[in-house]
Parts: structure tokens; sequence; C-alpha cells
């Protein structure tokens, strides 16, 4: 079914239609929601909020062939408020010490590039939620600096300035000096 | 032995070797993001929409609540206080067809107060068919139906418009006298006049007459703590009467398929005084 036609069944309260919509979307509204807050039952709920907020403001919607865009920059959203309002100090504490546990790993291993998407996935799941959303939209949704500023509602220049310090961070945990030197400062801590 | 001098790459080597890097770097982070929003399993599609449905009904029921409680605070006392009388006025749909409309002696009329919850009532006027049998048929669904503006008219423009006999006070308070009439047309056969009577301070009061051909039910809500409420025997009338902290009263009471109404500032005795003679 087209997606014009899909939306406007529901902006007729087409229950069936919503289903539809629910099957067709639920995966990457989840999913999108599970990146930015590494949590499967957080996730849900906002999958579930994204679906009720379509529900009730179904009538914005002007372009209906974006409205998988739509439902995940609403499960965006809500994941960046949910993980806002939780106190989630805890929990980046926990990611962070995993992240500087994995860094004893050999240096040989290191270079291994698995080892280092790992390494890389390690610190993604370490960064703030806004942060986690523009890496989100830049490196799985192919959007430009001036698409997610406009997604987003903050200057280029802030998308900029946060990619370019997620990359130095990648960076700087990529090169073995900087791994050595953040595990002897942990070894010292202890 | 053979000297070795360092070997200093060229700048441009160093250029391209870190754009290589930049771009190795690119390809990675791209990677483990696809990887990590894409290895995320969601629980089973039947599983989550079966609670999605129950978050959703909840939502409604949440929904239904809040139009209630917007209600009762709309109905707080602070409010009531402020604004005065708020009056809900039902006028069922069987008023469009005056063609059912029978003697006023097969009718019934109740007032009716009715404690909502903690200090509000509510005083129910209702007017409708006496059924033989005592068992009122089932209630029409209602209907939207438009109604004229209300203008200001002369008495004898009222008089002459109006399907019913206009009333107007043998008796009015010394120092009041008729400043403004309004007419209103509601629906089919239906009609509010409004005389409106100033006087030289800050007393007044206003009388509403409108007919009701058929049933009729109007409301009005109101905080006990702001005002007190009487039974009040206005001729061969039943009425209630509502008098206010400040105050200010209000009247109503039926005769004739016609409910009356008078509100002000004047003395209660004066009130009645002025409803008596409507009844001569």
């Amino acid at each position: 079914m087209r997606s014009e036609i899909i939306v406007k069944k529901l902006k007729s309260g087409d229950r069936r239609a919503f289903r539809l919509v629910y099957e067709l979307f639920y995966k990457q509204v989840y999913q999108a929601a599970f990146f930015i807050t590494n949590d499967a039952g957080l996730a849900e709920d906002v999958a579930h909020e994204a679906f009720l907020k379509l529900m009730d403001k179904i009538d914005q919607i002007k372009d209906p062939s974006k409205l998988e865009a739509w439902m995940c920059r609403i499960a965006a959203n809500k994941a960046k408020d949910i993980i806002r309002h939780r106190s989630v100090t805890a929990l980046f504490a926990e990611v962070r010490d995993i992240y500087l546990d994995n860094q004893l790993i050999s240096p040989e291993t290191v270079l291994l590039e698995n080892e280092k998407k790992q390494i890389i996935q390690q610190q993604i799941g370490s960064l703030q939620p806004e942060h986690k959303h523009i890496l989100y939209l830049k490196y799985y949704k192919d959007m430009s600096v001036h698409e997610i500023s406009t997604e987003i509602g903050i200057p280029t220049g802030t998308v900029k300035s946060r990619l370019a310090r997620a990359r130095e961070e990648f960076k700087k945990i990529m090169d073995p000096e900087e791994c050595h030197s953040i595990a002897r400062s942990q070894n010292r801590k202890r | 032995m053979p000297q070795y001098s360092p070997v200093t790459e060229p700048k441009e080597v160093n250029i391209a070797l870190k754009r290589q890097s930049d771009i190795e770097m690119e390809r990675l982070v791209k990677e483990a993001v696809r990887e990590m929003v894409e290895s995320a399993a969601p629980p089973s599609l039947e599983e989550s929409w079966a609670k999605f449905e129950k978050k959703l009904k909840e939502q409604r029921s949440l929904q239904r609540k809040s139009f209630i409680d917007i209600w009762k605070i709309f109905l707080t006392r602070r409010f009531m206080a402020t604004a005065g009388v708020i009056i809900l006025l039902i006028i069922t749909l069987s008023m469009s067809f005056p063609v059912k409309a029978r003697a006023i002696g097969e009718k019934i009329t109740r007032i009716v107060g009715t404690l909502l919850s903690g200090t509000q009532v509510n005083v129910a006027i209702e007017y409708k068919l006496d059924e033989p049998n005592g068992v009122s048929p089932p209630p029409e669904d209602f209907k939207e139906v438009p109604i004229q503006q209300e203008k200001i008219v002369s008495l004898e423009e009222a008089r002459l418009s109006c399907p019913f006999p206009v009333v107007i006070p043998q008796y009015v308070s010394p120092g009041l006298e008729l400043a403004q009439v309004n007419y209103q047309e509601m629906i089919k056969d239906t009609a509010k006049v409004t005389l409106r009577y100033n006087g030289s301070d800050s007393d007044y009061f206003q009388i509403t007459e409108m007919n009701a051909p058929d049933s009729y039910v109007q409301g009005y809500g109101y905080d006990i703590e702001d005002a007190v409420i009487q039974d009040i025997k206005l001729g061969d009338s039943d009425g209630k009467i509502i008098v206010f902290k400040d105050n200010s009263i209000r009247i109503t009471w039926m005769k004739h398929g016609v409910v009356y109404g008078l509100e002000g500032k004047i003395p209660q005795e004066e009130a009645v005084r002025i409803i008596e003679s409507m009844n001569q």
C-alpha cells in the first residue's frame, strides 16, 4: 500500500492501517530508540510513545513518504528526553568503566578491525544522548550536516563541532599510546 | 658501516596518509553505528502490539478522566464566586418539533438541587411530558441547532415577535426602571426575552422569559460556600432562590410552559414582590 493511502487511512481513524504502520515501522523505531537509550525496556516504551504520538499528530504529517523518518525522529527525540530526565550518570559511568577495562587488551588485538569497531561502539555507548542522536543521523541515516541541523534544530556549527569532537575521541582511543595512557591513569586511580 | 640518514617524509605524503586515515575512520564509525542499530532486536511484534494496545486504552481512559477533571475545575467555587452562575442549558431535540407539544396540564415540572461533590451543587429545572405509566421514552440524540443572535428591541417589538405573552412586572422598586429589552429567537417557535432594569446606583435586576414548547432541562452550578439556596413559593408555582455572598440573587421558576428567571442585586423581599406582581 502506498504511503499516501496509508496516511489518508490513518487520518480517517482506520485501525487496520494503524496496525499496518506498526508492523512496517516498529523495528526501525525501536532500533532508533535503542541506539540512544541502550536499554531494551526503555526502547520499547519509547517506540510505544512514538506510535501514540502518531495517533495524536497524524494531521501534522504533510509528506506521507516521510512517515518512517517522522516516526524515527519522534522516537529519537523521546529517547533523548527520557534519558535526560533519568538519573543516568551511573549508567554512563558504568559504560566508561567497561571501556577502560577493555583498553587493557593487547595493542596487537586492538589493531584488528573488529576490535576497533568494538572500541568505537563502546565509546559511542558512553556518549550523551544528544551526541548519539547526531551520530545516528550522520552515520545511519546518511544525513548531511545541514539536514541534521534542521532535523534537531541546532546550528550547523554545533553539529560540526560535535561530530569533530566525536571523531577526535575515536582517534584518541584508536591510538595505542592513548590507550596505554588511559589504562595507566586508570590503574593509578585504583 | 653504512650510515643511515633519517628519512623525512614529504608533506604531501603525510596529508595523504591523514586523509586515508580519516576515510578509514569514517568507514569504521559508519559500520560500527550500523551494527549497533541493526543488532538491536525488538521484542516480538505481537507481544509488543498487545502492550501497546493496553497503553492506548490507558491513555484514552486518562484523557476521559482529564476531561472530567477540567469540568470539575471549571465548577470550582472560586470560579463560581467570580463568574457567578454557570448555566448549563440543555434543550432536548424535541423542541425542534413543536407539533408534539401538549397542553401544560399534561406536563410535569421539577426543580431539583443535587449535591455534586464537596460543596458543589447543581440546581436543575426539568419540564417534560408526564407519561401515564411513569416510564419516559428513551432520550433522543442531541443535535446542534442554530440560534439567532440576541438583539436589542423595543418592548413593543418584543411583544409582537414573541410566540408567548411577555409578562411585565407591575411593581418595580423605586429608582429602578426598564433600561433595555433584548430579544432572541432560539429555535422554531421558541424565543427568549430579557428585560433589564437599572437603578441610579449599583442596584439592578433583569428578568428572562423563555418558552419551552415540549421538554426542557436547565442546570445552574454553584458552590454552597458562596451561596445559599432556598425553595420559594411564587403564587401557584414552585421556584428556587439562590442568594450569593455579594447579595446578588437568582430566582428561577416556571409557569404555563415559560421558564422565568430573575437575577440582580436587589433585596430578596423586593425580588419576590416584583415576581408576585408578574402573576397578577
